[in-house]
């Protein structure tokens, strides 16, 4: 039986010089394969007989088992190390970029005013539109800016023809909702308009959004409720001073600006505030009973409320802009910067 | 309009500082800003008149002169004004002196003559421009007195910002009548009681023919003769114009500027000795012309009130003067005009011949209608005072009937309330009813009828007082209480999308959203596109942006160029937007839409270590628009179909028109190298626009089973012409593919070498599946052979090797 241990001291040796797992295949196929070695133990079984024939069958067979272990035993080594292995050559620098498509930025108007319509639309206010090419009508009479009136000074208008400008405002919105909806109603109108007027803090063309209610129980302490509520979520400050002074609107009375405790400097005075304290953001008022009557609404019935608001002004001071022209340059380092 | 405390003060004299008065009168409508101070910073000025001046011995220019400070010795001062002349009272700065902007006077000598101080003009005093010379005092000025004290320097000035309704408070008088209602009865002092009228000297009357009553209600007209024409403005009158910002000119004209100031009533004076004939306001006949003072010719229209005489018009009624009658230094006999004119005759006039005068501002906002004779009178009472002269009768035309008549309003308390949400005493809103001015009465059934004054052009309606009310009661005293409506919830249409979702989209597949100007070059857009009408601007405020967009492409483009200049090489836009175009839309004669548009160039993504980088191209756009309408555009259920059709903007192999049934409803493309160059570009740009509305609709999605067994792929290697579309090829094998063809896909195409020129290969992969069994391989070669069949038949494809 000499011949045994010098075979498993051989196969042993081979099970542990293996160094890879096909190896280690290799010395299992050479041992224990069909025309293995041991296997060819085995199968000389058969020209012994008796005590012979069983002792040898016993100690070849737990050869066998010995080998298969040790076989079994590299196996999970060699598995371990070959998955190290992988793992080693797999690594990678992690401090590289990702590969990639970078995303791009809304523009900042475009995000200013989403961030108006999602506070308005909380209230339940909708969004209406309407076209950018105005009549007159729609624009100033029904408003209750007749030709010739003053107030037109104050809007440079633009005009493609005798009797159709780019709006100056959104409120003809207004009016085009009141013409064909009956109240009670809550909306806001975005949108472009366009007043001739070109230098470092006008822009021939730009956004504004005006809101109209009009309910039975519409007041004026209500409107400056409204407009204080907005303002403090849009600016996220819920201590923001809001002040309303009179003003005058054709198309509103009472009439109002709405001036803010300066955010820039929190109303200590400012460049941006003119060393006020205060930033004049929106105007306001209760729907003129003369627009009403324009639209055919019941002025005893319903009680409207009225508010434009300029999305650039705001924008500016959301996002610290310090330049209205920087929003029609569109320089893509300037877009980026509200990704 | 700028107003001056020193001057308010005469009228009302309110408690506390002018710095308090400008926030409280802000806080109620009156926008003020300043003040301002009048004295800019002058002390130890006094005045002084030149005796004696002798040539400098060394500078030409140089006078030494010799001047007598009514106190102590003469002194000798040097000088270089041409104005300085023996007799002349003047302002000397004396040794210690500061001027603006804290100039120091000390005795020094010029050229080696000593001199004892300098000789002022008006600019140095900051007492505006005054030419190169010396400021002169009029020659009764008693000698050695401060400058300031003399002037009344100490003074501050206000500028008010009004409103169009508060043609009131457009004078003195008026802001003191509403500083008095701001500040409450009894708060203020001071008050002027108007004067008697003048009793005329002479019965020189003027023929007077108002041709137009229903313009000119009331016109008051007076003759003076023998003004003194050597008069001269007094200093406290030039001071006060001056800081009104006007400039005095000529002791008559002064005198109405001063009425005009201070009570708010335009006049006018002509020149008595260039009338012909008698006076008559009428309208004007078409071209007709007239020689304004300001030397512009206007040709009149037939609708301009005229005051005229009858060789013709003398001046636009309301307005401004005509030259030919105008009062100059030789004038002695004056004919004065006060006037009420309708504000809606006068309105729009003005502009309509680019004039703006403060006439005319006060006049179309509206003058107070009862104040026309007190006018005259306060205006006869100056002059006489300024040039003496003796007046004649005042020569009247009134149309009672056509004169405004104040009405009286109802006021209903509970209308307050409903309005404002605040409930004010009944006592509370006498008292601010009353502080404007109107007659006020209670009329038993919670309100007030309320008779307004004259001068109140913007009371006439009940909401017109309520606002009064809001007003004086300090919208800081009126309530704040949070909105309250019945809650509704708005509708949330799954079938739509909204515009931000888009814009959003867009973003995470790496763009930047743009917005230009709705207006662009017109020359510019013609060559984009020629084919397309544009909208003009009539009144564009540049020539490069005279027309509507009718297309968002020129923005995008100059977008392009502007960050090109900036070394930005690499560019991913988009703008929404409406486009232009006339024809019939909402608005008569004019459509417009709202629309996506894109640009991409430079590479296809930023320079990166792991990503081998390439130009963009047609099919990274095509990729970015399929995206985004969420399917790819052969996809069976993809809205919008690709046409391949030649765009001028476009180059002709790389363009494509999208449409949305029929209706075509954007373009994809690359620029067209023409354009590349004009736009003076470096590089391609590639560009894609859509209506809005093709891609707003949105598919409710539905669910379908998803099958669970194995599916089967099959590849088709296929050599075509190169002409044929690879559409072709998936159009054919998703009609003969039969039911349990699932995916066909293009996986690789390739032309050049091994490849027949006009030919390409093509890979084709099919998967088919079951929904309810697992396919049998004949079934799959089957349908394999039938695609591989038709698109030979029908594509000239035939599968390789």
């Amino acid at each position: 039986m000499d011949d045994l241990e010098g075979l498993a001291e051989a196969a042993l040796a081979a099970v542990a010089a293996a160094d890879s797992l096909a190896a280690l295949d290799a010395t299992r196929v050479h041992w224990l394969g069909r025309k293995g070695l041991l296997t060819a133990q085995l199968k000389a079984l058969g020209t012994l007989a008796g005590d012979e024939k069983r002792l040898r069958g016993q100690a070849v067979n737990a050869l066998k088992a010995r080998l298969e272990d040790a076989i079994a035993e590299r196996g999970l080594v060699l598995e371990q190390a070959a998955l190290v292995a992988r793992i080693a050559a797999e690594e990678v620098d992690i401090s590289l970029p990702g590969r990639s498509q970078p995303p791009g930025a809304r523009h900042p108007v475009s995000l200013t005013l989403e961030r108006i319509e999602l506070l308005f639309r909380s209230l339940g206010f909708a969004v209406a539109e309407g076209p950018e090419i105005e009549t007159d009508f729609h624009n100033f009479e029904a408003l209750n800016i007749p030709a010739h009136h003053p107030a037109r000074a104050m809007h440079d208008t633009f005009y493609v023809d005798a009797t159709h400008l780019l709006r100056t405002h959104t409120s003809p919105v207004q009016v085009r909702v009141m013409l064909t909806e009956p109240p009670p109603l809550r909306l806001i109108a975005p949108g472009r308009v366009y007043r001739c007027d070109y230098d470092v803090t006008h822009s021939p063309m730009f956004h504004q959004v005006e809101g109209l209610w009009v309910d039975e129980d519409v007041t004026f302490a209500a409107l400056r409720g409204l407009l204080s509520d907005f303002l403090r979520r849009f600016f996220e400050r819920d201590d923001l001073p809001v002040r309303l002074r009179p003003s005058y609107f054709p198309f509103t009375e009472p009439s109002a600006e709405v001036d803010i405790g300066c955010v820039l400097c929190s109303g200590r005075g400012c460049r941006v505030c003119k060393q006020t304290g205060w930033l004049e953001v929106l105007g306001c008022g209760m729907v003129h009973p003369q627009v009403f009557a324009q639209v055919g609404v019941d002025a005893e019935k319903w009680v409207g409320c009225a508010f434009g608001l300029g999305v650039e002004r705001l924008a500016m001071l959301r996002y610290e802009v310090n330049d209205l022209r920087l929003f029609f340059e569109n320089d893509a380092r300037f877009l980026a910067q509200f990704a | 309009m700028k107003i001056s405390e020193s001057w308010l003060r005469v009228w009302c004299d309110f408690p506390g500082s002018f710095q308090d008065w400008a926030r409280r009168m802000t806080a109620a409508g009156l926008e003020v800003n300043g003040p301002l101070p009048v004295n800019l910073g002058v002390s130890g000025v006094v005045t002084a008149r030149i005796l004696e001046t002798l040539r400098h011995p060394d500078a030409e220019r140089l006078k030494i002169c010799r001047v007598d400070c009514g106190v102590g010795e003469d002194q000798q001062v040097v000088c270089g004004a041409p104005n300085a002349r023996p007799g002349l009272v003047v302002a000397l700065a004396r040794p210690g002196a500061t001027l603006p902007e804290g100039r120091k006077i000390d005795a020094t000598s010029l050229r080696g003559v000593p001199s004892a101080g300098m000789l002022c003009g008006a600019d140095e005093l900051g007492l505006g421009e005054g030419g190169d010379g010396l400021l002169e005092l009029p020659e009764n000025t008693p000698l050695g007195q401060d400058l300031v004290t003399l002037l009344g320097l100490d003074d501050q000035v206000c500028e008010l910002e009004l409103t169009p309704n508060r043609a009131d408070c457009l004078s003195v008088r008026g802001v003191a009548r509403e500083t008095r209602a701001v500040y409450g009865p009894g708060a203020c002092g001071g008050g002027k009681l108007p004067g008697d009228p003048v009793t005329p000297h002479i019965d020189t009357r003027i023929g007077l023919e108002v041709c137009a009553p229903e313009a000119a209600p009331h016109f008051c007209l007076r003759v003076i003769r023998g003004i003194d024409a050597a008069a001269r403005s007094p200093l406290w009158l030039a001071e006060r114009l001056r800081r009104a910002g006007l400039r005095a000119i000529h002791p008559v004209v002064d005198a109405t500027n001063h009425v005009l100031l201070e009570y708010g009533q335009p006049t006018h004076a002509y020149d008595l000795a260039c009338l012909s004939g008698g006076i008559s306001v009428r309208w004007s006949r078409p071209d007709e012309r007239i020689e304004l003072l300001d030397g512009q010719h206007p040709t009149l229209d037939d609708h301009t009130l005229l005051i005229a005489d009858e060789a013709g018009p003398l001046a636009l009624a309301g307005v401004m003067g005509g030259k030919k009658s105008s009062v100059t230094a030789s004038t002695c006999d004056i004919l004065l005009e006060a006037a009420f004119f309708e504000p809606s005759t006068i309105a729009g006039r003005a502009r309509r011949y680019g004039l703006h005068t403060d006439a005319s501002h006060r006049f179309e906002r509206g003058v107070d209608p009862a104040a026309v004779r007190d006018a005259m009178e306060t205006l006869t009472r100056l002059v006489l005072s300024l040039c003496g002269g003796e007046a004649g009768p005042i020569v009247e035309a009134r149309s009672e009937a056509h004169l405004p008549q104040p009405c009286p309003v109802r006021v209903r308390e509970a209308r307050i309330a409903r309005v404002l949400g605040a409930h004010l005493p009944g006592p509370v809103v006498a008292q601010h009813l009353e502080a404007t001015g109107s007659r006020v009465e209670a009329d038993g059934e919670g309100g007030f009828v309320v008779l307004p004054p004259s001068y109140r052009f913007d009371l006439a309606i009940e909401a017109d007082f309520i606002e009064e009310v809001a007003r004086l009661h300090g919208y800081d005293n009126l309530p704040e209480r949070p909105p309250t409506a019945m809650l509704a919830m708005l509708p949330v249409p799954e079938e739509t999308r909204r515009l931000p979702a888009i814009q959003q989209h867009l973003v995470h597949r790496g763009y930047h959203e743009s917005i230009n100007f709705a207006f662009t070059d017109g020359r510019l857009q013609q060559k984009l596109n020629p084919d397309y009408e544009m909208v003009a601007v009539r009144n564009p405020i540049a020539a490069d942006l005279d027309v509507m967009r009718t297309s968002l492409w020129p923005g995008l483009l100059r977008n392009l160029q502007t960050n090109l200049n900036r070394q930005q090489r690499r560019l991913r836009l988009f703008e929404t937007g409406h486009v232009f175009a006339p024809g019939e839309g909402v608005v008569g004669g004019y459509r417009e839409e709202p629309e996506l548009a894109l640009l991409v160039a430079g590479s296809h993504a930023p320079e990166q270590w792991g990503l081998p980088l390439r130009e963009v191209d047609f099919f990274d756009l095509k990729a970015d628009l399929e995206a985004l309408i969420g399917y790819p555009f052969e996809h069976a259920e993809c809205p919008l179909r690709l046409d391949r059709a030649p765009h001028p903007a476009l180059h002709p192999g790389q363009s494509a028109r999208l449409l949305r049934g029929d209706r075509a409803v954007g373009w994809i493309g690359r620029l067209h190298p023409r354009l590349e160059a004009e736009f003076d570009l470096p590089m391609s740009a590639l560009l894609a626009s859509v209506a809005l509305s093709a891609l707003v609709p949105n598919r409710l999605p539905r669910f379908a089973p998803v099958s669970r067994f194995p599916a089967s792929r099959r590849d088709l290697a296929l050599l075509l012409a190169a002409s044929t579309p690879a559409n072709r090829l998936l159009e054919i094998a998703r009609e003969v593919g039969g039911e349990h063809l699932r995916e066909v896909k293009i996986f690789d195409v390739y032309t050049g070498e091994g490849i027949e020129s006009g030919r390409k290969s093509i890979a084709l992969s099919l998967i088919f599946q079951g929904s309810s069994s697992t396919l049998a391989d004949e079934d799959v070669d089957i349908a394999v052979a039938r695609v591989a069949a038709e698109l030979s038949a029908r594509a000239g494809a035939s599968v390789r090797g």
